[in-house]
Parts: structure tokens; C-alpha cells; sequence
């Protein structure tokens, strides 16, 4: 997924937001907020924490900024943030129970409507039970549909090792989906070309 | 896994945005975190909740922490919150002549002939009412430690503390009375504390941004409860909700849109999504619009 790139002064913009000026960082804080945004909805999918995550992941990066290298873009390196704070997240966390939808009665055209909810609901269910870093990997990668090596960025992993994690993923889950064909044929819409390049 | 058949593929599940008023409540969290004297880096869970009403300041909070206390107990009175938290799903009460009694969250309510009411939230984070017109008596379970449970009424919030009291709305007139324990009530940025016996009521009442986004939260809310039920109806709703302004306009613009797409209709679905390119071009589905039209 294609991500708006911040300007070319990212090291001046970290440095200024590093010696603390509010400027700087409130106009950090506002260029990349969407998408650390997306990162974290993508991974998690909705969550009531997610507003109290965002404030985390903020304050990871503004406490940490310093280190920024100039590797990656400062906006890939606030969604990296993002992508760790999901990490310690998941890994703190129980999963809770998940409520299945019912569907009384159906207008015409309604049918697509409500597979679409009720496989959300059970994709991020599915995915409570995976492996909290091969989950990262999956919903950025097949999910929020990035390129594997923006993931791997993302995750400070290898691409190899990020194939292998989206892999596993595709495991547990078409494990799940065996006995769930509304998850069955989502994991298979989703596949995309993030299943190509990791096979 | 199942064969692929002629059906279309399901779409990647829409990022739902953050109203502007959370991102301006994260904002000013954030900068007062890192303002805060030897604070404790990130990796211990904040004392944030999304649910918390910094507006109430201080003194509500310590107000309601006293009451809570003071508030006798019950253990025995209703009490789901034991129980998995499932999400409450939202909905629209609209009353003709005859009054209606609804169970939602841990509270009993009752709703007065020709009357609505949104409802919304869930037992997690915390019930969110909206009383459009009309009366509804409420009985909630004391608060304790539990989630919020709010009654908005025009720019007039009632937090309950643990209770039984009722709203009544007319246009822009609003009254509380309060049947037994206490009430917290915000109108125009001040507190009240309204105990048993006693009633409230303030006219008029001006419908301030904060109260004109809740209330259009709540309808998109109701306009996606609507969705599977009547699809139609839903991006009537939508689009009522985008023809304003603010964030909630946004968010019901590019639901529209992909309601209309998941219906089959392309045309609705391209019109709208260009649409909301157009008006909202650094709106929090932007990319999810773009791969709308893409997939047309």
C-alpha cells in the first residue's frame, strides 16, 4: 500500500521534534496520524483501546525520536512504532469471547452486506488465536494488502522471515476456516498478491 | 477453504475513523504526558480512557468518586458486567402512542409515547444515549467501578452515578428529575449534582459542537445497525448524515459508498466515492475510497 511521503527534511523535522519543540511534533503528530491510525486498526481491527494505543505509539515516538536514523521515512518509522505498540498489545492482552451476528431477515442486496460484517468479525477472531508477530504480519500484508518488503520495514524484520510469518498465519487461520466457510472464502478474497510473493 | 464461485469478493474490512474530537482529546493527552514531570515512559498502560471526560475536570470526577463510594450497593441488583462484555449493537427507539420498555446495557428503560432515542456504546467502554424528543425514565445499575452510562439531551449530559431518574425533551426545554440517587449533569460547562427528590431543567438549550457530534455519531451508528436489515434505508441514512459538516460527514459519505458497492450498484458507488475525494481529500479513508474506484 502505496503511503504518503513525508517531505525530504525528516531528519531536521525528528531533530527539532527530539529538542522538544511542540511545533515540530504537533506537526509530526498530524502528518502521520492517519496512517499510524490505519496501522493499528488494520492489526487490531476495531477496538475500544485503540484511541489509548495511538496515544502509546505517540509516546514511543516522541520519547524515542532521537534514535530515529533516516533509514526509513519518519512516517514508515511512526508506523513501525505503531506496529510494535500493536505487538506488546496483543501479547498483554486475553482474547475475549466474539458475538456472532445473526441475520433475522434480509432485504434484497442485504446478503453481501452482512457476509462482509460477519467476516470481519470472524477474520479478527480467527486472528486472536494467531501468533501476535505473524498477526502483525498478515494484516499488514494481506489485510491492509503492503508490499512484503514495506512489512518487513515496518516490523524491523527480514523478508524472508516475514513470508514465513504470513505463511504460519494463513496456516492457523485456513485451519480455522476449515470449519468456518464465511472465514474460509474472506482469507481467500484477501489473498491477493501478498499470497503470490509469500508462496 | 471453499472454491471460488461467481460471487463478488468481500472488500478488506473499512478503517473506521476517529472523530475529530477523539483526535483533539488524544492530542492534548499526549502533550500533557510529555509535559508531565518524571513520567514514566510508555510501556505501562496510561491512565487514558477513551471513555473519560476530560471536560468534567477534576472536580466532576472526585464529585462522582464520592457519590460512587457513598452510594449504597447492591450486589445483587442486576449486574451483566460480569459477564463477556458483547457489544451493544445501536439503535433508534422511536415511540408513537404508546410508551415502550427496553433493557440496554445494565439499565431498564422505559420510553414515553412519541418519543426517540438513539442508543449506542457498548458494556466495554461505556453506554451512549441520545434523547432526541421526548420523555424516557431510566434505572441504572449504581456505577461503581463500571463503564459510563450518559443521557444526552441537546448539549445537556447526564453521567449517571447510579440511579433512577428520567429526561424529558421538548425542543430545546430539557428536564431531569431524579427518583433515587444521583445524577451528574454538564450544560453549558457546568456541573450539577442532582440528587433524589429533586429535578433540573434548563431552557433553552443550545446545541453546542460537542452535543451536534454526538449525536451524529450516534447516527451513523444507526445508519450501520441499519445495514444488513435495509441496505436502502442505510445509505439514505448515510447520506442525510454527509450532507452536513464535520467528521461524522466523512465517515457517512464513504459508507454510503461502499454500501452502494457491496449492493452492486457502481454508478451510486463511483459518484459517491468520487465524491468524497473531492470533499474530503485528506479524510481517514481516502486509500479505501481510491480502492473503491479502482475496483469498479
Amino acid at each position: 500500500m502505496p503511503q504518503p511521503a513525508l517531505r525530504s527534511d525528516d531528519a531536521a523535522l525528528a531533530q527539532r521534534c527530539a529538542s522538544g519543540d511542540r511545533g515540530a511534533q504537533r506537526d509530526l503528530f498530524l502528518r502521520t496520524r492517519a496512517a499510524v491510525h490505519r496501522t493499528l486498526y488494520r492489526v487490531l481491527g476495531s477496538n475500544s483501546e485503540l484511541e489509548d494505543l495511538l496515544q502509546e505509539t505517540y509516546l514511543a515516538v516522541f520519547r524515542s525520536i532521537a534514535s530515529y536514523g533516516g533509514r526509513a521515512s519518519l512516517l514508515t518509522w511512526c508506523c513501525s512504532v505503531a506496529a510494535h505498540t500493536a505487538l506488546s498489545f496483543l501479547r498483554r492482552r486475553r482474547p475475549t469471547p466474539t458475538a456472532v451476528l445473526e441475520a433475522p431477515s434480509l432485504a434484497p442486496g442485504a446478503e453481501r452486506v452482512l457476509r462482509a460484517k460477519l467476516a470481519v468479525e470472524r477474520l479478527y477472531a480467527a486472528l486472536d488465536r494467531v501468533d501476535p508477530v505473524q498477526r502483525i504480519a498478515f494484516t499488514l500484508a494481506v489485510v491492509d494488502g503492503r508490499p512484503l518488503a514495506e512489512v518487513a520495514e515496518l516490523t524491523r524484520a527480514s523478508l524472508s522471515a516475514v513470508k514465513t510469518q504470513v505463511w504460519r498465519a494463513r496456516k492457523t487461520l485456513d485451519k480455522r476456516a476449515s470449519a468456518d466457510a464465511v472465514l474460509a472464502e474472506y482469507i481467500h478474497d484477501l489473498g491477493g498478491s501478498a499470497r503470490e510473493e509469500a508462496s | 477453504m471453499s472454491e471460488p464461485s461467481e460471487r463478488e469478493p468481500l472488500p478488506p474490512p473499512p478503517v473506521e475513523p476517529l472523530p475529530d474530537l477523539a483526535w483533539a482529546r488524544l492530542e492534548r493527552q499526549l502533550w500533557h504526558s510529555l509535559d508531565a514531570p518524571g513520567a514514566e515512559p510508555v510501556a505501562a498502560r496510561g491512565p487514558l480512557g477513551r471513555w473519560r471526560y476530560p471536560l468534567v475536570a477534576a472536580v466532576a470526577v472526585a464529585a462522582a468518586a464520592v457519590l460512587a463510594i457513598a452510594w449504597p450497593r447492591d450486589p445483587a441488583s442486576r449486574a451483566t458486567l460480569g459477564a463477556p462484555a458483547l457489544a451493544v449493537h445501536p439503535s433508534r427507539i422511536v415511540t408513537a402512542d404508546a410508551p415502550t420498555e427496553v433493557s440496554f446495557g445494565d439499565a431498564e428503560i422505559i420510553v414515553a409515547p412519541r418519543t426517540t432515542l438513539l442508543l449506542g456504546g457498548d458494556e466495554l467502554r461505556g453506554v451512549e444515549l441520545y434523547l432526541e424528543r421526548g420523555q424516557a425514565t431510566f434505572e441504572v445499575a449504581p456505577r461503581a467501578d463500571r463503564p459510563p452510562y450518559v443521557v444526552r439531551a441537546g448539549s445537556v449530559r447526564v453521567t449517571v452515578v447510579g440511579t433512577a431518574f428520567t429526561v424529558a425533551r421538548d425542543g430545546d426545554q430539557v428536564a431531569v428529575d431524579v427518583t433515587h440517587g444521583v445524577v451528574e449533569i454538564v450544560a453549558g460547562g457546568a456541573l450539577t449534582l442532582v440528587g433524589a427528590g429533586q429535578r433540573w431543567d434548563r431552557e433553552p438549550v443550545i446545541a453546542d459542537g460537542v452535543a451536534s457530534a454526538a449525536r451524529a455519531k450516534l447516527a451513523f451508528e444507526a445508519a450501520a445497525a441499519l445495514e444488513a436489515r435495509d441496505p436502502s434505508a442505510a445509505i439514505a441514512a448515510y447520506l442525510r448524515l454527509a450532507a452536513g459538516d464535520g467528521p461524522w460527514s466523512a465517515n457517512a459519505q464513504y459508507a454510503a459508498a461502499r454500501l452502494a458497492f457491496d449492493r452492486g450498484d457502481r454508478k451510486t458507488a463511483g459518484e459517491l466515492a468520487r465524491g468524497y475525494l473531492t470533499r474530503f481529500p485528506e479524510g481517514a479513508n481516502v486509500v479505501d475510497a481510491r480502492g473503491l474506484l479502482a475496483r469498479l
